[in-house]
């Protein structure tokens, strides 16, 4: 009997631990969206978001897996897209007057556990995939391409998405990025010589040797530290990094990379740094503080402090449905923008008719088509080399003045031209 | 010359860092018995308790759903209050932690204070992802740390500081275990429990005092170490790898050797920062990370007494074993029953049974080598991996074959990772394997030329004699006569499995693991028995590799890192690790992509808080059951099945009688075994 009592009591605390946690998974949006909005929303983001015009057909179903367990999570990814369904579906009568309905499954990083997540969302019957933030991502895309499901959209981290013949994405990952800041660092900073200290693991390999490769077609010599994942302490991979005195310092290591910055400036190093977009995510640029200084990177969006329409409704919208601790960092942008240029396409379909083979030609026709925050998008698959699913390769340089994270180039940049993979 | 220095002094800001956390396993193990993986995880929660504090003046409780912030004083709090209330927070854990979490483990298994120490490793890795987000923070600098400069590169003095901190602590441990009376009595109890009892010392008491001063080392590291790295909810379980192996250099004991094996461990790794900028002949990748595998290695060699052991008032039993009675016809009943979920299910729980079958084969390969053999590994998903690559490089030869021989690679990998097995065993074996598996991961699946680096490799549909088996075909998806056959091969390997506990070679293994030098004393060949045990393991997870790399079709590196072995280990054992039926189980009830959780992730969205769940039925099943789910259902469990006889019987199914007294005759525990397999 008092083992039965045991188990009984141990299985209910699970149990409630389970619910309650289930509970808040699916009362949290809302709770914290009307919360949000009531508390937040000014009288001049309310104007930013126009006139309300609601949808009312039959909703349009779009699976989204993205990664928010496990040792590197993006929920500000579905937080900026679930906000901007919202906006749309309250504000932009949706997509042709039929409401957008996402349904998502938290992925772990584990190709494996995406791919059960896919076949999860294929049960809820989407017309396509709304491209996620999932480092598991080449686990699911056999499930998606099997179901005859475009994928349209999200942050391409893995080759698999990037060069899927399902998939369109609105930005670039890995390559143009890097490319674009390669491309600034030699032709406009004059650099000739450079290191690059890149994770020891399959991503940091596989985004240093694009970084590698484009500095060898810019004329910079590069020198490549690995830097293990699980080093306590970056002092040496930084001072073997600055011991050749480079021009330049390139710091590719995205889980560790204020502790980067950190190192290089306690081993003195005073040089031009580069990096990547996760090194300035206002967490990661507190983290690093002033060792962040004059940090070059490539983004594919504009500065939402930039001003303009699509900023302004990007922040009343945020405010207005996204949870008040959403992090506004590119992640953000790109859940938010994804969704924006679907319903902008898609809108213009027969929505009433329309079908999952139908969705990818929808997004291949035509050029330059309106990205939102970002450059425009032609998705021929010649956008960008190595990445032929990517429709966008241009870049804004930013870089890191005085803490604030400031726009150095009024044009786009696009340095793509330097990078030739292997295959090409 | 002097450049090489410069590398060794800069070396000792990690160095210092695994000195800082062995230090604490050590004092864990001396005075608990208890390797604790979940070291590190604390270091990492207490940090981030620290950068609330310094942040807003605000507390982190260590929770998720209800409210994990309280405020103390609205406003950033000084560095050294924070370190005070950080301190303090950290003896509190450590008080809490010990009393529900260890307290009621010291007589279990090693493997079942393991497995606590990983679930709670598993909650609060998760309750910090949930409640501070995966990116990176940092903190100012606590030590002084004006550059000093050499060789005309600037060496932060305060990995220096760090450095010095960690002898004055190992010394000051030392002195404290050797003169004082607190620590002649944690030695006493250690030594003899019994002996320590009976001239009144509380044994509890000392364990618990030890725990607290131990998760007080750990607050300290995390605190000290923040500003040198950068806090987020895993780095700091990674640092746990090489600390564990200077620790097991230290023979878990003996606290100056802790503290130079770390410094020295951080020095070595930074020397090959340099030397690879010298010698392009070295590898660029993984020779950092294989380093702290190669150390403990040679320390085995050279600490050939092995670790201690320590004396303790009940000996502790291992988990409990099946006794397989008419293995042939279970297995062709579990073949009949496994079918009908198959014909049954569509979608994506579909999927999830063909996953929680694959998963099972893989489990079979942790109940020959820790149930019946007692070797905990954590590297059997890097068996299984090497084996999932090298399937979809054998182009020359079909299915069946090219299976086999790609399984059978496994083989020689894992007697390699089993040979330390001959001067270890139980969880310092586990150190060992998890070093390795960190080798594997750092050198072969780190090799994009072999395993298709981020993109993965595609893996052929198997097909036998023209018939496509594979899990899809044109947009057939998922294909039932996929199932079909990795529940047969599934079968196969539990039958395998089965017949092995009753066989002369089983019968090996279960002395070996009972006991040794006794085993030894009957003729059996100890290192034999153990190797062999090895091997089979291996080729199995390598067949669950292959079943894996079918199923996925896709397969790429992140699927086999290193803590997946832990968690496969984890599983394995809450569900019984010592049985067939608990393998089943561990696949159906408790895998990440099994069916089970599939259904509550269908049903109430739980994906995010997996984790958490997961840290918590872990450590409970290891207090609660520790013979696991399959020795002993849980009462609830036997409930639903008595009430799903209950209806079988009212519809008149003559089976259901026979049915419910078997499922509601299971043994307690420690009692004679389940009849099952």
């Amino acid at each position: 009997m008092q083992t039965r009592l045991r188990w009984a009591f141990g299985l209910a605390i699970l149990a409630t631990a389970a619910l309650a946690a289930a509970g808040c998974g699916s009362s949290s949006s809302t709770t914290s969206s009307s919360g949000t909005a009531a508390a937040t929303t000014g009288a001049s983001g309310a104007a930013a978001l126009g006139t309300p015009n609601k949808a009312t057909g039959t909703p349009i179903t779009v699976g989204l897996l993205n990664i928010e367990s496990g040792p590197v999570t993006f929920p500000e990814y579905r937080q900026a897209a679930q906000a901007a369904a919202d906006y749309i579906n309250n504000y932009k009568g949706g997509i042709g007057g039929r409401p957008l309905k996402i349904a998502s499954c938290a992925t772990d990083g584990q190709p494996a556990t995406s791919g059960r997540c896919a076949t999860q969302v294929l049960d809820k019957k989407p017309l396509f995939i709304l491209g996620g933030a999932d480092t598991g991502a080449p686990g699911a895309f056999p499930v998606y391409q099997r179901a005859g499901l475009a994928y349209i959209g999200g942050v391409p981290f893995t080759p698999v998405e990037s060069n899927a013949k399902n998939a369109a994405t609105f930005i670039s990952v890995a390559v143009a990025d890097n490319a674009a800041a390669v491309a600034y660092a030699a032709d406009t900073l004059g650099v000739k010589t450079a290191s690059i200290m890149a994770t020891d693991d399959t991503q940091g390999k596989f985004t240093g040797s694009i970084i590698q490769n484009t500095m060898k077609n810019a004329g910079i010599k590069s020198k490549y530290v690995p830097v293990a994942p699980d080093a306590a302490d970056l002092s040496a991979p930084a001072a073997s990094a600055i011991s050749s005195n480079p021009d330049l310092v390139y710091v590719e290591v995205p889980g560790a990379c204020p502790a980067a910055l950190k190192a290089l400036k306690s081993v003195g190093y005073s040089g031009k740094l580069m990096g990547i977009d996760p090194c300035t995510s206002p967490p990661a640029l507190k983290a690093a503080g002033d060792a962040a200084e004059g940090l070059y990177f490539a983004q594919p969006f504009v500065s939402l402090d930039a001003g303009g329409q699509q900023a302004a409704v990007t922040m009343a919208a945020l405010q207005k449905y996204a949870p008040a601790d959403i992090a506004l960092d590119s992640i953000a942008l790109a859940g938010f923008g994804s969704v924006m240029n679907i319903q902008a396409k898609l809108s213009k379909e027969n929505v009433n008719s329309l079908t999952s083979s139908q969705i990818l030609p929808a997004f291949e026709k035509g050029s330059n088509n309106p990205n939102w925050l970002a450059h425009g998008y032609t998705c021929n698959r010649q956008q960008v080399p190595g990445q032929a699913a990517v429709c966008n390769g241009w870049q804004k340089i930013k870089q890191v003045k005085n803490g604030q994270v400031v726009t150095v180039t009024s044009d786009w940049v696009n340095g793509t031209k330097y990078y030739k993979p292997a295959s090409q | 010359m002097s450049s090489y220095l410069l590398f060794l002094l800069l070396g000792l800001g990690s160095g210092a860092v695994y000195a800082l956390l062995a230090l604490g396993l050590v004092l864990k193990y001396r005075s608990a018995g208890v390797v604790d993986f979940g070291h590190g995880a604390v270091a990492m929660f207490i940090a981030y308790v620290y950068l609330g504090l310094r942040s807003d003046g605000s507390l982190e409780l260590p929770w998720v759903v209800l409210p994990h912030t309280l405020s103390l004083t609205g406003q950033p709090m000084a560095m050294g209050p924070a370190i005070v209330i950080s301190l303090v927070y950290s003896l509190l854990l450590g008080l809490l932690l010990y009393w529900l979490v260890y307290r009621p483990l010291r007589h279990a298994t090693p493997l079942a204070r393991v497995c606590a120490s990983v679930g709670t490793m598993l909650y609060l890795e998760a309750v910090a992802v949930l409640n501070f987000g995966t990116t990176a923070k940092s903190t100012p600098a606590i030590l002084p740390n004006s550059p000093i400069r050499i060789a005309g590169i600037d060496v932060p003095a305060d990995r220096l500081w760090l450095a010095g901190i960690v002898v004055v602590l190992a010394c000051a441990l030392a002195f404290t275990y050797r003169v004082t009376r607190f620590g002649l009595s944690t030695r006493a109890a250690a030594e003899n429990e019994t002996g320590a009892a009976v001239i009144g010392l509380s044994a509890n008491r000392i364990a618990a005092g030890n725990w607290v001063i131990a998760t007080f080392l750990a607050g300290l590291a995390g605190i000290l170490i923040a500003p040198i790295s950068t806090v987020d909810p895993s780095s700091y379980t990674l640092f746990i790898v090489p600390a564990l192996g200077v620790a097991l250099v230290a023979r878990f004991s003996n606290f100056g050797v802790a503290a130079a094996a770390g410094l020295i461990l951080g020095m070595l790794q930074s020397e090959i920062t340099k030397l690879q900028s010298v010698w392009s002949w070295l590898p660029d990748q993984g020779l950092q990370q294989a380093l702290p595998f190669i150390v403990i290695v040679i320390g085995m060699v050279i600490f050939s007494r092995g670790v201690g052991a320590r004396g303790e008032v009940v000996e502790s039993h291992n988990p409990s074993l099946g006794r397989p009675r008419s293995p042939y016809l279970t297995t062709a009943l579990a073949f009949v029953a496994g079918l009908i979920p198959l014909f049954l299910l569509s979608g994506s729980l579909l999927v999830a049974m063909m996953s929680s079958y694959v998963t099972a084969c893989l489990a079979l390969s942790l109940v020959v080598l820790t149930g019946y053999v007692g070797q905990v590994s954590l590297a059997q998903m890097s068996f299984a991996g090497v084996s999932a690559f090298l399937l979809t490089h054998i182009t020359a030869v079909g299915f069946p074959f090219s299976m086999i021989l790609a399984s059978l690679a496994a083989v020689p990998i894992g007697l390699i990772v089993g040979l330390p097995a001959l001067r270890l065993r139980g969880v310092n074996l586990a150190v060992v394997t998890l070093a390795a598996a960190i080798t594997i991961d750092a050198l072969v699946f780190n090799w994009t030329g072999f395993t298709g680096g981020l993109g993965g490799r595609q893996v052929p549909s198997p097909t036998l004699f023209g018939v496509d088996l594979g899990i899809a075909k044109g947009n057939e998806y998922p294909r039932v006569i996929f199932g079909v056959m990795v529940l047969a091969i599934v079968c196969l390997m539990g039958l395998l499995v089965a017949r092995l506990r009753g066989s002369p070679a089983g019968r090996m293994m279960i002395a070996v693991r009972s006991n040794e030098r006794a085993a030894a004393a009957a003729g059996i060949n100890v290192a034999r028995t153990k190797l062999l045990a090895f091997g089979l393991s291996s080729w199995i997870a390598g067949l669950g590799g292959c079943l894996f790399a079918y199923q996925q079709q896709t397969v790429s590196p992140p699927s086999f890192a290193t803590f997946t072995s832990l968690t496969l280990l984890a599983i394995t054992f809450v569900a019984s690790i010592g049985r067939v039926a608990g393998a089943v189980v561990a696949g159906i009830m408790l895998s990440g992509t099994g069916f089970l959780v599939t259904f509550f992730d269908n049903e109430f969205s739980v994906g995010k808080y997996q984790m958490v769940v997961a840290g918590v039925l872990l450590t409970l099943t290891a207090i609660k059951q520790p013979n696991g789910i399959a020795a002993n259902p849980p009462p609830p469990l036997v409930w639903a099945a008595r009430r799903v006889a209950g209806l079988w019987k009212s519809s008149r199914n003559p089976w259901a009688a026979d049915l419910v007294p078997q499922e509601a005759a299971a043994p307690a525990a420690g009692s004679s075994p389940s009849p099952s397999l």
